[in-house]
């Protein structure tokens, strides 16, 4: 049996924030490392991106392209991305279990561990708990995706609301994050202080923890607040807006990129649209290229600021596209032999993972379930993914699927 | 109305794209997604496999007959155009060129004298040339084109983009004289654009511009309605919408124009659905929907006016997951290849 | 024998065997002390003491402190200034157990159980009229709680009387996309909500860690449970409802850890085997089902029917137990066996005596819920205060030495805050929100909502803690239904205290209104002095005062 030991409950943020210099606080802000965790909602297809199979039986109508890294080709639809595998990781040998949406989604993103009769906490979730908010006090995890924002407190799982996502539903701020406009800066600090100081008082004779989580969730509202510009899109410079594109995706990667500066500890990014059943082709001709220019994009600003090092970026969706064209000219579901792209910290730059098939109806090397991905992304952050261990109510729970490992050649 | 039944059917083991019928009648060719030109020799009721044409890459997605000689265009997804005799087993290529377009050349169209060839595709480009594939004009335009036809008069060449920005380019005078609204075919859903134009042909002596397509509602999967617009030429404007069924209907894929005066069309809709729509674009119904065919991509109207074929595709062409035959092998979908006698007028 | 003797044998014996023995050691005691005449408030009080021992214990809560509680607890709501005036102005001795009375008879206090029932079963899950009305109605009717519990489980859909407690079960058949419907959890919770244990994980294998949840204790529920279809509201049924299949052979499960295979018709964990009768063929049907007209049919045995009997009976010690707790903790804040879904040989009530003490005189009383929880209200240690005695070490929990501070659900948060910014007559009174008149703005719906979006839990998350969220600390920051009962309007709180002159005035005005308390000299001077900074803008001022208070942690707590 290996070592095992239990986590407590929330890591670092309380701790930390008060007590650092602000230089010092800066400093370990831009060590920290941080995730980007690109979701595109539906299922991408590896034949039109990642894992070509260009004039075979299934590999429908484009060209391949090559890339910066000899031998290995991308998509034609592809071509920003080229000229950055030599950053990437490409893992074309996934093989997963789920073909449907709904119940596909939760399964990647909670890492399909063995079933213990508890929910999972989404991968962003388990970050935030392993790892905390670090110096910045600002929300461990955060989802810009379009559509509904506010707090999605089930991605959580067993670990407690606490550890859900804060979504800002098209890059646009959770509800009241703004300070209301009939306050003036001063107003709200002298009411603010006035509760301050009633809470310290009531505290003064009392058992700690529940002052104590007043306390935390104004003081992340009021951090959140401080940093209010960083998704005000109006203040995106328009040379940036141009370069990642003009639409959601390229706006919210945008948005991400602001966060992760600002020191957010994960930072989730979703495009949905992406199931393309009936007209794949054109479909995936229009929706590729997007996602080509927002995600290199971001890739090279990262990389110019030194932060793709401490940050690990994965873009990915729940399952792939059938090789197989149905006859609306559209791809199926397809788990059983697809890719995923990751970058940056931890992370082994310019290799391909695994490999499928001439016609990529099957993983020809060995095949890689979610749960291996989850190891190897929890290594590559430099958490023990095989000892560590999340406690639920008294029951010692792994965070990573017991009977799988990290993916070694993967790995920095 | 009652369905049509096919007086034979001729399998195809793979899916077709495009399909047409040479000028005398007695070939049928047809591209296929596996870089290859099938070819039928046309009986009286039925379709006789002749070998296929190699040379292409990626999807075959368009064929032509030149009107008068016996030369066969074909195009596909990889940008190469070719030309070739069609009608001995073994035919001869005249010329090929690889990089005709740069990637996707979507349509070839031919001019009524068969001097000037039309091609245009995702590069964004709409270029002229010679039967002997000799370049004469270019215009390099701001989106992927989808479509493309020539005026019947031969000095214009129409093309459509997939924003349903239709122009009509007098290609010798090397300008744009007109253009034509029809961005209904075309809507942003979150962040796909969903391009419906599909087909472009002229009608009633060359006083009608058609834009055969669909009505997008939603991506991803999509959701469309099939629709024609029927252009006055001279002036532009929209004379006529048609439209069948609902959003599950999908596409108008392909469209012939009978002497007859009236439009036979095939639809893909949803996995599964498709069928022959025969309609006047000035009326509000189609006066015969009822023949239904799996997921149709091509309709090819013989010279005698009175028999055609639908490449359809085959059923359960859908499913998630790997579905494998019963020698566990992952099998490709088809194209059946239907042959039809219209029935004779009453 | 005495519950020492038990409690040092209970490894030997059997669990039920164990707690069989301890009731009626305990059942002797009781008769012995109804002789000795020391009411049951008393006998509560003497056990917590016996335990906490040398430990020191909170004094009483004063009076401000125990009128609010009170209210919160009875009434889900705070009273008004007058009212904490002259209850702190009030010299009778009895007038605690006076106000107790009149809070535990008046008919709110039927909703506000109601409330707490409803958040207790199902935990956020959604909300239904009839429903509601079943639980309102049962609270105000003191109807028992075995009653209770047999008709959530398994209702007389016909009956429109019991209609409503039908929800518990359908909204949990509900599908969810492409999800299979959770029969599973429906099965765990039923038993968690009525028998106190969480045999979840006691599916797919016998329980790792408590020994006596076996695969058999999961699985004979589950047959009954798995056994049930959710059936559309149609004809003769008004609300969704449930039919049972017919069952005619024993359930198989296989442990995934050993390997080991068993058997089991439907049963009540810990309980006995219901015989399947052996019925064949059209026999097994009292109304068979008709396929043309979508009838489900109805079978002769219905296990889920029998089932919910053999639950909500006062001779199912667990379900007994499970109650008892449950209700202790909704008036303590911790259970005297914890967690509340867990109880087991090996994890022991904190007081063992006391458990059976109140499991036993519930039955005695029929479950009359309204009555134990006027015992409990009755006793010290219920009135004791939350406050630490200055130099003392917090004690353990279990000791109840020191009152605990209890989450406020959204309903009684909503409730309050209204009270307090005398907003609670206009908003009730508004039948529709009017953007555009301020006085209407918004109707009382709008508020129980939006605080319930706040402060609320997620579905299926029990509200069991104190847990302010991002959300709500946002929503009291800045959000626009806060701010509004705070702009000073005609009869509100901000108003009336506007025109008062003196600062000492308003400072008690607003705690007592608020906090339910007077304000200590310096919490007085403070306000004076931030009224004296904003002279200017005096309404706008008291209006941060009163944000103050109300944001704060003493407010959101029932401490």
């Amino acid at each position: 049996m290996s070592r095992r030991h239990f986590l407590g409950a929330s890591a670092g943020a309380l701790a930390l924030g008060g007590l650092l210099s602000r230089a010092a606080a800066e400093e370990m802000r831009k060590r920290e490392k941080q995730v980007l965790f690109v979701w595109l909602d539906g299922g991408i297809s590896q034949l039109e991106s990642w894992d070509p199979k260009p004039n075979t039986t299934f590999g429908g109508p484009f060209r391949s392209i090559p890339t910066s890294v000899p031998g290995v080709h991308f998509s034609e639809l592809m071509p920003r991305l080229a000229k950055q595998m030599h950053r990437l990781c490409v893992v074309r040998s996934l093989s997963t279990k789920d073909n449907a949406h709904s119940s596909g989604v939760e399964r990647i993103q909670r890492g399909d561990p063995k079933t213990r009769g508890v929910p999972y906490p989404y991968f962003g979730s388990a970050v935030a708990k392993l790892m905390g908010a670090g110096a910045s006090q600002l929300p461990p995890y955060v989802w810009i995706k379009p559509g509904s924002g506010g707090f999605k407190p089930e991605e959580a799982g067993f670990l407690g609301p606490k550890y859900g996502a804060l979504a800002f539903g098209d890059g646009q701020p959770p509800e009241n994050l703004l300070r209301h406009p009939s306050l003036t800066a001063e107003e709200d600090d002298e009411r603010n202080e006035l509760r301050a100081r009633l809470n310290a008082r009531f505290a003064a004779h009392r058992a700690p923890a529940f002052t104590e989580a007043n306390s935390y969730v104004f003081d992340t509202a009021r951090e959140l607040m401080k940093r209010a510009e960083i998704f005000d899109t109006t203040k995106l410079p328009a040379a940036d807006v141009e370069r990642y594109g003009r639409h959601d995706l390229g706006q919210h990667l945008l948005i991400a990129r602001r966060m992760l500066e600002a020191g957010v500890r994960f930072v989730k990014v979703t495009s949905y649209g992406w199931d393309t059943h009936g007209d794949n082709f054109n479909g995936h001709a229009s929706l590729v290229p997007k996602f080509d220019q927002a995600f290199s994009a971001i890739l090279e600003d990262l990389a110019a600021t030194g932060q793709l090092d401490h940050t690990l970026v994965i873009a990915m969706s729940e399952f792939g596209r059938t090789p197989r064209v149905n006859g609306h000219a559209g791809r199926d579901h397809f788990p059983e032999a697809w890719s995923l792209a990751m970058a940056g910290c931890g992370v082994r730059k310019g290799v391909v993972v695994g490999e499928t098939n001439e016609q990529g109806t099957w993983v020809k090397s060995d095949g890689y379930d979610i749960g291996s991905l989850f190891h190897t992304w929890f290594a590559a952050l430099g958490i023990d993914s095989v000892g560590d261990e999340y406690e639920n109510n008294g029951q010692p729970l792994p965070i990573a699927h017991e009977e799988m490992n990290p993916i070694k050649e993967a790995l920095a | 109305m009652k369905p049509l039944k096919p007086l034979s059917v001729a399998a195809c083991d793979r899916q077709i794209t495009c399909a047409r019928f040479s000028p005398d009648g007695s070939v049928l060719a047809a591209g296929a997604i596996d870089g290859t030109v099938r070819r039928w020799r046309v009986g009286e009721k039925q379709l006789d496999p002749l070998p296929h044409l190699q040379g292409h890459h990626g999807w075959v997605c368009a064929v032509a007959f030149h009107p008068k000689e016996p030369r066969l265009f074909s195009a596909d997804t990889w940008g190469q155009l070719r030309c070739q005799s069609f009608a001995d087993d073994a035919p001869q290529t005249a010329w090929q060129l690889d990089t005709a377009h740069d990637g996707w050349l979507r349509q070839i169209a031919i001019s009524p004298d068969g001097a000037r060839l039309a091609t245009c595709g995702r590069d964004q480009a709409v270029r002229v040339w010679t039967p002997e594939g000799k370049p004469v004009a270019e215009h390099r335009h701001t989106d992927d084109v989808f479509a493309v036809t020539v005026a019947p008069d031969g000095q214009h060449v129409i093309f459509g983009d997939r924003h349903g920005h239709l122009h009509a380019w007098d290609f010798a005078a090397k300008r744009i004289v007109r253009m034509f609204d029809a961005t209904v075919l075309f809507k942003i859903d979150r962040i796909q654009d969903i391009g419906g134009l599909r087909a472009l042909a002229f009608f009633g002596e060359g006083k009608l511009l058609l834009a055969a397509g669909t009505t997008p509602d939603k991506g991803a999967t999509i959701q469309s309605t099939p629709t024609l617009l029927a252009f006055d030429f001279a002036s532009g404007a929209l004379r006529h919408t048609f439209r069948h069924g609902g959003v599950k209907d999908g596409f108008i894929e392909d469209l012939a124009v009978h002497p007859a005066g009236h439009l036979m069309a095939v639809t893909s809709g949803n996995p599964g659905e498709g069928r022959l729509l025969q309609f006047r674009p000035q009326e509000k119904e189609a006066f015969d929907s009822a023949t239904q065919l799996p997921n149709c991509h091509a309709i090819a109207l013989h010279p005698d006016a009175r028999r055609f074929a639908i490449a359809s595709t085959n059923r359960d062409s859908a499913g998630n997951g790997r579905r494998t035959d019963k020698e566990g092998a992952y099998p490709a979908n088809s194209s059946p290849v239907s042959l039809f006698e219209l029935p004779a007028p009453a | 024998m005495n519950s020492a003797w038990v409690t040092a044998h209970s490894p030997v014996l059997t669990k039920s065997l164990a707690i069989f023995i301890r009731s009626a050691a305990v059942t002797l005691a009781v008769a012995w002390s109804a002789y000795g005449a020391e009411s049951l408030p008393r006998q509560i009080d003497g056990w917590i003491a016996a335990k906490a021992g040398a430990q020191a214990i909170a004094p009483q809560a004063d009076d401000a402190e125990f009128l609010r509680r009170a209210w919160l607890d009875f009434a889900g709501d705070i009273p008004g200034a007058g009212q904490v005036r002259a209850f702190l102005a009030d010299g009778s001795a009895d007038k605690r157990a006076r106000l107790i009375g009149e809070l535990i008879d008046a008919p709110r206090f039927a909703e506000r159980l109601a409330d707490a029932l409803n958040v207790m079963l199902m935990e956020r899950r959604g909300d239904d009229a009839e429903w509601r009305a079943y639980l309102v109605e049962s609270c105000r009717a003191r109807k028992p709680w075995n009653v209770m519990a047999r008709e959530i489980l398994s209702p007389d859909y016909l009956d429109a009387k019991q209609r409503g407690a039908g929800f518990f079960t359908t909204k949990r058949l509900n599908k969810v996309g492409q999800q299979t419907v959770d029969y599973p959890g429906l099965t765990r919770d039923a038993a968690r909500m009525f028998l106190g244990v969480d045999l979840q994980c006691a599916q797919c294998h016998n329980h790792l860690t408590v020994k006596g949840y076996k695969q058999a204790d999961f699985n004979g529920l589950f047959v009954a449970f798995q056994n049930a279809t959710l059936q559309k509201a149609v004809d003769a049924h008004a609300t969704p409802w449930v039919s049972e299949g017919a069952v005619s052979a024993r359930y198989d499960f296989v442990s995934v850890l050993t390997g080991v295979k068993g058997q089991t018709g439907p049963r009540v964990p810990f309980g006995e085997e219901l015989a399947i009768p052996d019925l064949k063929g059209d026999d097994q049907w009292e109304v068979k089902p008709d396929k043309k007209t979508k009838q489900p049919g109805t079978p002769k045995f219905r296990p889920l029917r029998e089932i919910a009997v053999r639950v909500a009976t006062k001779d199912n010690p667990w379900f007994v137990r499970n109650i008892a707790n449950r209700v202790w903790w909704l008036l303590m804040g911790r259970g005297l066996v914890e967690p509340l879904d867990l109880h087991h040989a090996a994890n022991p009530p904190s007081h063992p005596e006391l458990l059976d003490l109140l499991a036993s005189e519930l039955v005695a009383h029929d479950f009359d819920l309204r009555w134990l929880i006027r015992e409990l209200a009755l006793t010290q240690t219920y009135q004791r205060s939350s406050r630490l005695p200055a130099g003392v070490k917090p004690a353990p929990e279990e000791l109840f030495a020191v009152a605990k501070e209890r989450p406020l659900s959204a309903e009684q948060l909503a409730r309050a805050f209204l009270h307090a910014t005398g907003e609670w007559d206009r908003v009730s009174a508004n039948p529709k929100a009017s953007v555009s008149d301020d006085a209407k703005r918004y109707a009382l719906g709008d508020l129980e909502a939006a605080f319930r979006a706040a402060f609320a839990n997620a579905p299926k998350e029990p509200e069991l803690t104190v847990n302010p969220t991002l959300c709500s600390a946002l929503f009291l920051r800045n959000g626009e239904h806060v701010l509004w009962a705070l702009k000073p309007r005609a009869g509100n709180l901000v108003e009336r205290l506007a025109a008062l002159p003196d600062a000492a005035q308003v400072a008690d005005e607003l705690y007592l209104s608020i906090l339910t308390r007077l304000p200590a000299d310096d919490e007085r001077a403070e306000i004076a002095a931030l009224l004296e900074k904003n002279a200017a803008d005096r309404p706008r001022a008291i209006g941060r005062c009163a944000w103050a208070l109300l944001s704060s942690a003493e407010f959101f707590s029932n401490h």
